[in-house]
Parts: C-alpha cells; structure tokens; sequence
C-alpha cells in the first residue's frame, strides 16, 4: 500500500471507485482507495441497480439525466457492458393526490428534457397486461428509465481503475483522519498510514462513522432495506412495476425477478449494526402478497433468495455532495437515501472537477452538508418507499 | 448387441437403407428402428405418407422412399432418436446429414465440430450448416452437418470440440459455469469468494452453493496457496430451498 496520496477515497461502491476514476482522467497521479470488506460490500452489491429519470427536484432531475447518459452509453465510452435494460419505470399511481404531484413532476421532467409520460388505465392494461389495475388511477412511465446489472458497473470501474494506476486496497479499514491547524494531513487505517491532504468519503451507510474522524456529525442514518429475487423464468415484463413502498423488476438477460418493499416503521439507526444486515421472514411474506396481488402470474415463480443492506437516510431523503468548509480537503458523496447507485457516475466526475478544477459543471451548492445547519432541506417528492 | 448396447448390427442397418437410386434423387429419410415398441409419432406426423399408417402401434415403421421428400420433420418427432435425412446431393465431395441433437450447447452454425457413427466414435470432421429449433419440434433441435460423401452413412452424431482439457469441467450447475471460467476470474484477481459469486453468479442460483461452494473453495485455495478454512465464505442466505411465491403469500386476487 503507498503511503504517500494525492487523494484517498473511503469506500469501493460506485462513487468511490467512479470518483477515483474520474479524478485518475483528469490527471491526479496518486489516488488510493480503501474499502474496509471486498469491493462492493455496502450499497453497491446490494441495491436494486435501477435507474432512472423520474424524479421531482430539478437538481435531482439533472443529475439523474446526466448520470442516465453515461449508463446508456456506457459501452461506447468504456468498452464493458454493463447489461442496461430500458422499459422504464411503470409507476402506478392510486391516489389522486399523488397523480397531481406526478402529475407536476412530470411537466418539471419534461421541461429539462426527460421523455416521461402519464398513462391512463386503458394504456396500462393494453401496454403491461399482467399488471392488476385494480384501483389504479394513473402510471407514470419514462421509456429511458431502467436497470443495470450493478456487478457489471462495479467491477467495470475497478478495472478501469487499475489501468490508469489507481490502487484499491480491499479489506482496509479507515480508522482515523489526521488533521494539523485543521487541514487534513493523512488517513490511518488497519494497514498503515497514508499522508494525503485530500479525502474523499464515500463511505454509503457508514459515512456517520467516517464523519466522526473528522468530528463532523453527519445526519446520515443507516437503514436496512431487504430484497429476494427468484429463479429465472422466461423474460416477460421490461419494465420496472412500482406502487410507491414495492417494486419488481425482471433483469436481463438472466430473467430472475427482483422485489422489494420498504417499511416505514423500519429504524434508522446510529450506525451500521454489527451484524450482517438480516433478512426478515415479514419481508418475504409482505413484498410476496403485493407481488401476487399486483402481478398474479407470479404466484408459481419461487423464489431463491433473498438478503438486506443498508440505504444512507438523509432527514430530506437527498445526498450530501461536495466540500465540507469545517474540514478543508474533506469531500462527500453520501446520504443518497437509495437513490445512489444510479449516480455514481456523475458524481465521481462532478467530485473530479470540485477537486481538480474548484469548480462543477452541475450546480451542486444546494445539496450541501450546511444545509441542514441552514434550516434549508431539498425533500424529494419522488422517492421509492 | 441393440439391446445391450444401442447400437445397430450392419445387418439390420443394412435392411433399412435407401436404395442407391432414391439416394441420387436428393435428401431421403433414414429410419434406423428396430425395436419392436408401442410407438408411431413418425407415420403421425409424415405429411407425405411415406412413412405408412401401423396397422399395429408395436411394428416397427414400413416407409416408402420414393414418397419422401426429405421434409424432416419426421427427425425431431421420433423420440429414439432414430431417424436422420441423408442428403448425398449436396455437393460434389459432401452429403448432408440431419441428426437429431437434444444436447446443450448447441454448436454454431457454420462452425466445425467432430463428426460421429454411431457408437459415438469420432470418424471425421463436419461443419454445422444449419440449425432447427422450431417450436413444434418441442426442443429436440435438429442439425444439419456436411461431412465427406463417403461418410454419409457412417456419421450419426457430433461432439463439439473441447476448448481446453477443463472446459467443460461444470462448477456452478445452476449457472453453468466452467471450471475454465472460475479459473479464468481467479488468474485476473478474483480471489474473493464473494467478488467471484458477484462476477459469475456461481452460488446464486436455485441449489444457492450447495453444490459449487466447497469445490469453489478448493479452487480459490488452490490458486492462491492459502488455507480453505481461512477463505470467508459467501453469506448463507435464505430461503434455504426455493419456496413457490403462492406457498408463502397465496394466489392473490385473481380476477
């Protein structure tokens, strides 16, 4: 491991390894990365691996739309196939209350170049057959919206990484920041230290943990989110069904079905737990009666698997990106509440160029940590769960 | 010798060969039956009725070669397997020949694969002209393989020739994965348990690593000279078997 750093990222998920990336192209020499398990552990190798457009915030919207460009070209910018599947995200809709917000929220997507749509019931039925519309009002749809396979982005930008000399050193623990007058001097970690005036955390769910080296209270709060996915049965459905706490989704071209379902009542806690994020028998027996209820031809599919991880919750449900002026040479990207998979490769490079430039080509001043001190919250109306 | 070990004496392939003249005439059938058994899908299904109606559904096929058209569709629905077309037309040093082939994978069209009589005994080479996998052959594919005219009624069969000694060693059978993959994903770097489940799926399928994880580990301690029971494994997780969705949350609200 060197002990010497221009940058050290805590954290080989996404943003980690797509900021380490990123900063490597525009032309920082030595940039290390730490990640306390094997790459992927947190977020990355866990979540759902949807992307999407569809979204009620401008600044969410823009970001999701840039990041949107890079999946969906993923193979002709980096070579790897990263398995993208469009069909969009099928968001029905049961309320009238929540057809209004779509309904807005879709002028706003539309407005910045997002091709979503409102569709009535006689669409849903003729377009998706197999979805019970059974009290549905309304369903949302953006045709770009879809899902990659996360393992494929994961491990695509760690080689990529390699090749342009960036150093990943797995089951490495971050177990202190050194700072002098205040600016940041070095990493410690389990294997040695590393003397660097740059970090970067992308630490997911464990963020708050990394926050306190820097004595910095981060309000990012782990929350467990479960997820099973079936045998593979014959590709069906493109698209991702969604009812607002459950969604399904049939990857490509493997053709097992994922699902999720989110609990309210689920705790947000202080820290990961140490345990391994346990899977609950209330989740299988919950997320199955929506599956069965929403699409019945589901019933005879068995499923093989399921497990949990942890979403990184803000009290306004968005990121916190960007510098930290408490602690110069500290940088985020946490807090993405579920959201962050699919942007992690937007901002890994809008991390590159605050780094490298000072300056980024997308306006991210608002989804600061001094937000919440300034009283002024970003709430996204379009969160799953 | 059929009934000890499958294989037709010359003597009775002998009897059901096509005479010399229909074999001029293009592709003909080859109805290589001699079991006395309960079953007639072949004269069903012959459009043309060169394969006569049984008079008893135990008698073995009576065909009248200048009937048949060499359709083929007699080839998947005979579910011995006995049946091929032969077609010694096809060129000036090549006859085709359509076997039946329900094995998995099916080699590529256009590929080259070894050729085999009918002990499965490799006599020559064959290049797979064309593949048949319509659906009302029910997933017998049937194959189209150009071997040397001479060869014509020997060649009954192929194998698709081995990459490597270990290609086609399974670890995963959920998957599929090689033994050639796995080794391929350690000697890139891959030598987590968990980062090789991630990248080939191996343990994610329905027996969940029931089957590949101890030979997985054997091979990641092998490669890397570090001892099994220091190799994390992957996370045991459940249901332990599969459990039909209906079993768990009922049938729904089907309307």
């Amino acid at each position: 491991m060197k002990n010497k750093a221009d940058v050290v990222i805590i954290g080989a998920g996404v943003h980690g390894l797509a900021a380490a990336f990123n900063l490597a192209k525009k032309g920082v020499k030595d940039i290390v990365v730490c990640e306390h398990k094997y790459i992927g552990y947190g977020a990355t190798g866990r979540c759902a691996a949807g992307v999407r457009e569809q979204f009620g915030l401008p600044l969410t919207i823009q970001l999701a739309k840039n990041s949107m460009d890079v999946t969906v070209n993923f193979k002709e910018l980096y070579g790897y196939d990263i398995e993208y599947t469009p069909g969009g995200y099928l968001w029905l809709l049961y309320d009238e209350k929540d057809v209004d917000l779509w309904r807005n929220n879709i002028k706003l997507q539309n407005s910045l170049g997002v091709n979503s749509v409102l569709l009535d019931v006689d669409e849903i039925k003729e377009k998706y057959p197999y979805v019970n519309v059974k009290g549905v009002l309304a369903a949302t749809m953006n045709p770009r919206d879809g899902y990659v396979n996360p393992f494929k982005v994961l491990y695509a930008y760690k080689e990529m990484c390699e090749k342009v000399g960036v150093e990943i050193n797995s089951y490495t623990t971050v177990t202190g920041i050194r700072r002098e007058n205040g600016k940041i001097t070095g990493v410690e970690t389990d294997k040695g230290n590393i003397q660097t005036d740059t970090v970067i955390s992308c630490a997911g769910p464990y963020s708050r943990r990394v926050g306190k080296m820097v004595d910095l209270d981060l309000p990012v709060y782990p929350q467990r989110h479960e997820m099973l996915v079936t045998e593979p049965i014959k590709v069906f459905f493109p698209c991702m069904v969604i009812t607002g706490p459950w969604y399904a989704f049939q990857t490509k071209p493997h053709g097992s079905v994922l699902m999720g379902i989110t609990f309210p009542d689920e705790p947000l806690h202080d820290d990961v737990p140490s345990l391994q994020p346990a899977s609950s028998w209330r989740f299988l027996e919950e997320a199955l009666k929506v599956a069965v209820d929403i699409m019945p031809v589901l019933k005879d599919v068995s499923v093989v698997r399921q497990w949990g991880g942890y979403y990184d919750m803000t009290p306004d449900g968005q990121q916190i990106i960007g510098a930290v002026p408490e602690v110069p040479g500290f940088y985020l990207s946490c807090g993405w509440s579920g959201h962050g998979f699919q942007m992690g490769h937007i901002t890994g490079r809008l991390l590159s160029e605050l780094i490298v430039d000072g300056t980024t080509s997308i306006d991210i001043s608002k989804s600061d940590l001094g937000r919440f001190a300034r009283g002024e919250l970003i709430p996204e109306p379009g969160i799953i769960g | 010798m059929l009934i000890r070990t499958g294989i037709p004496t010359p003597e009775q392939i002998e009897k059901v060969m096509p005479s010399k003249e229909r074999l001029a005439q293009g592709p003909v059938a080859v109805i290589e039956c001699f079991q006395s058994i309960p079953c007639n899908p072949c004269a069903t299904s012959c459009p043309t009725g060169a394969i006569l109606p049984f008079d008893n559904i135990n008698d073995l096929p009576k065909f009248d070669e200048n009937k048949c058209t060499g359709c083929g569709i007699c080839v998947s629905s005979c579910p011995g397997l006995a049946i091929f077309i032969v077609d010694e037309t096809y060129s000036e040093s090549e006859a085709l020949v359509r076997i039946p082939y329900e094995y998995l994978p099916v080699p590529e069209a256009g590929s080259v694969v070894d050729a085999t009589d009918r002990a499965g005994q490799i006599v020559c080479k064959g290049k797979v002209v064309k593949i048949f996998t319509s659906k009302t052959q029910d997933k017998t594919t049937v194959l189209s393989i150009a071997v040397p005219k001479e060869y014509s009624m020997t060649v009954r069969g192929i194998k698709i020739p081995k990459k490597t000694e270990t290609d086609d060693i399974c670890i995963c059978r959920c998957e599929e994965i090689s033994l050639e993959e796995l080794r391929e994903v350690i000697k890139q770097g891959y030598t987590d348990f968990n980062e090789i489940k991630r990248k080939l799926r191996v343990g994610m399928g329905p027996c969940q690593g029931r089957t590949c994880r101890p030979l997985i580990l054997r091979e990641i301690a092998m490669a890397t000279g570090r001892p099994m029971e220091d190799i994390d494994l992957t996370t045991f997780r459940p249901p332990t078997k599969p459990i039909k969705i209906s079993v768990i949350a009922g049938d729904g609200n089907e309307e």
